[in-house]
């Protein structure tokens, strides 16, 4: 029997009309052997939430480009816990803060909110993918070249 | 538009090919006589029914009075619909509100129940005896998209196991719960069909759809005692807002040999409900808009159970303020808050002549029109993000629309009807709300659109002509 495909949530957040990267994370996850449901662009908490409930998503990937990324995640973990999503990983990545910040530094307040893993600008995808396998248990397919592609 | 041989006078002794369209209503049987060949309406009649006891003497006393009118028909077919015992009744149940609960209501309005109510998530034990209480003619129970939730739908299974009561159950959810759904709900009637959302954001409602039809045919139709018209009828029944939607489709999109007349909204006032539909796609018309929501059907019903001219009158007073009925009746507040509550308990009240009931039934209906429009259209909101002004959509944009087709007591009986009809239009100072910006005004003066519905069925080109030729303009909105 062929193994479920681990199912993946994913979309920009906030007031956020950033659309190029969202397709090529979306082609990336695809071809990595996900169940990719991607909700585009301008997407709230609710919205993941609701989708990730229907479809007893495996992980949540968060983008966000426009820097109010930290405004727009607050809460959501709770949010998660409310809705029954109990543990659901959390993965945020982008131009998540405005200005000059030690990444160090947003990193460990995205922690704090409740996300699992979170990417600093210029991130491959491959490194996202690495770590959604890491956080699903799931191997690579074993056709998968050297690249990560 | 009309092809010769259409168009050719009847003459004397040429054979004619009549079909009896019967629409069983919950307080009257209709029924409307059409030629096929002629493609004319012959005539319609009404007699007060009486589903307690006999509805086939409802249906004596509409075809005497029809034969009245039309001197004795030998119909090659008879069809009918229903709407009679409180129409279709149904309850649905999805996991999360806007998402598969939604898609349970729309299949469901979509196949011309009325929706008694929609629930969400997991089924409490007062949700169940609730559900008891009211019976339903049929259960839709869905929940999860494929391979998704399966908790959800599982659990609402072995709630519904517990309720007693005979009522079918159709489940269109997860399919990977649909199985395990039928055991748990063994020894009840159960359909399974596809799932109403088998990916996250697609709509696939139809099958769920197809299934209802089929449960109320073999069963409900019996058990509201319309068995005893078995043998007077050739087929089709279905209830009476399922065929109002096939009508209003075939005048949108047409057939074969017909055009239609392209997108449409229509709106039926009645007593208790209004009904709204459209069809169209209601696709984004700014560039730069971002849409959100499920998607919406092409044909897509929606149905305000608080809007209606009489028994539902409390509920147009409170949706417009009688700030506003006062303003659009010429009749001071309290005046019209004593005369609603007069219409809500003499609701077969008619105006008659009454200048005052007059202004405020046309009042009412324009609030009735506006208020359910506005309900069923879509609405835009206007967001700032760094790249610029975006709108987002959720729902329908009906802006382009332009046919505007109207029913309903309150519609037909008034020289005011385009006033009325208005209403429904975009609104400069509700820009928000998407609503058709300009359409002509088509009435449905005689009552023809659930029969034309039957009639489409096998003869979509005539019931196509015979509409386009009954359902008059009453001009343009602008």
């Amino acid at each position: 029997m062929e193994r479920k495909k681990k199912v993946l949530v994913m979309g920009v957040i906030g007031a956020d009309v950033h659309a190029v990267g969202n397709r090529i994370l979306y082609q990336a996850f695809t071809e990595a052997g996900f169940e990719v449901i991607n909700l585009g662009v301008m997407v709230s908490q609710e919205e993941y939430i609701a989708a990730a409930i229907e479809s007893n998503a495996d992980a949540i990937v968060v983008s966000s480009l426009y820097g109010q990324g930290e405004l727009d995640c607050r809460g959501m973990r709770e949010k998660c816990d409310e809705a029954g999503l109990t543990g659901i990983p959390l993965l945020v990545g982008g131009n998540i803060v405005i200005g000059k910040q030690r990444f160090e530094d947003v990193e460990a307040r995205f922690h704090a909110m409740g996300f699992d893993r979170v990417f600093p600008p210029g991130t491959m995808p491959e490194v996202t993918i690495a770590a959604l396998r890491e956080l699903l248990h799931v191997e690579p397919p074993e056709d998968e070249g050297e690249d990560g592609r | 538009m009309w092809s010769p041989r259409k168009t050719r006078a009847k003459t004397e002794g040429e054979p004619m090919k009549p079909i009896l369209l019967i629409d069983f209503g919950s307080t009257y049987t209709k029924v409307t006589a059409v030629d096929v060949d002629g493609e004319a309406l012959l005539g319609a009649a009404a007699a007060y029914t009486t589903v307690e006891t006999d509805v086939t003497q409802g249906l004596e006393n509409a075809l005497a009075e029809l034969r009245k009118k039309t001197g004795p028909l030998s119909f090659a077919d008879r069809f009918a619909c229903s709407s009679a015992a409180g129409g279709l009744r149904m309850i649905a149940s999805g996991l999360v509100p806007e998402l598969t609960a939604e898609a349970a209501k729309q299949a469901s309005l979509g196949a011309g129940a009325k929706v008694l109510k929609t629930y969400s998530f997991q089924l409490t034990e007062d949700d169940a005896q609730e559900i008891g209480a009211l019976k339903p003619d049929i259960f839709l129970l869905v929940g999860g998209t494929d391979g998704g939730n399966t908790q959800c739908i599982v659990h609402n299974a072995q709630v519904l196991a517990e309720i007693s009561g005979d009522f079918p159950i159709v489940i269109a959810g997860n399919r990977t719960a649909a199985r395990e759904c039928q055991r748990i709900l063994s020894g009840r009637e159960v359909h399974l069909c596809e799932n109403v959302m088998p990916k996250f954001g697609v709509l696939n409602i139809a099958p769920a759809q197809k299934e209802i039809r089929e449960v109320f045919l073999r069963r409900i139709v019996r058990a509201k005692g319309l068995s005893k018209t078995d043998s007077l009828l050739s087929g089709i029944l279905m209830p009476t807002p399922s065929a109002v939607m096939r009508a209003m489709e075939l005048l949108s999109c047409g057939c074969a040999e017909e055009p239609g007349i392209g997108d449409l909204v229509a709106v039926d006032v009645g007593g208790a409900t209004t009904d709204v539909y459209s069809v169209g796609e209601g696709a984004p018309t700014r560039a730069g808009t971002v849409c959100k929501g499920l998607p919406e059907p092409f044909v897509k019903r929606t149905v305000e159970g608080d809007i209606g001219m009489r028994y539902s009158v409390l509920g147009i007073l409170e949706a417009a303020g009688p700030g506003k009925l006062s303003r659009l009746s010429g009749l001071p507040v309290p005046r019209v808050e004593a005369l609603v509550r007069q219409l809500r308990a003499h609701t077969d009240l008619l105006p008659e002549g009454d200048p005052e009931l007059e202004a405020l039934d046309r009042a009412l209906a324009s609030c009735a029109i506006e208020t359910a429009v506005t309900r069923h259209a879509g609405t835009v909101e206007e967001a700032y993000t760094l790249m610029g002004l975006t709108y987002v959509q959720t729902g329908k944009d009906l802006t382009p629309v332009t046919n505007l087709v109207v029913t309903g007591g309150s519609l037909i009986h008034t020289e005011k009807t385009k006033e009325i009809a208005s209403h429904a239009l975009f609104d400069p100072s509700h820009p928000m709300s998407l609503r058709p910006r300009a359409a002509r005004v088509l009435v449905d003066r005689q009552y023809i659109l659930s029969a034309m519905g039957l009639l489409a069925a096998s003869y979509p080109a005539c019931a196509l002509r015979i509409m386009k030729k009954e359902i008059k303009v009453d001009g343009d909105s602008e």
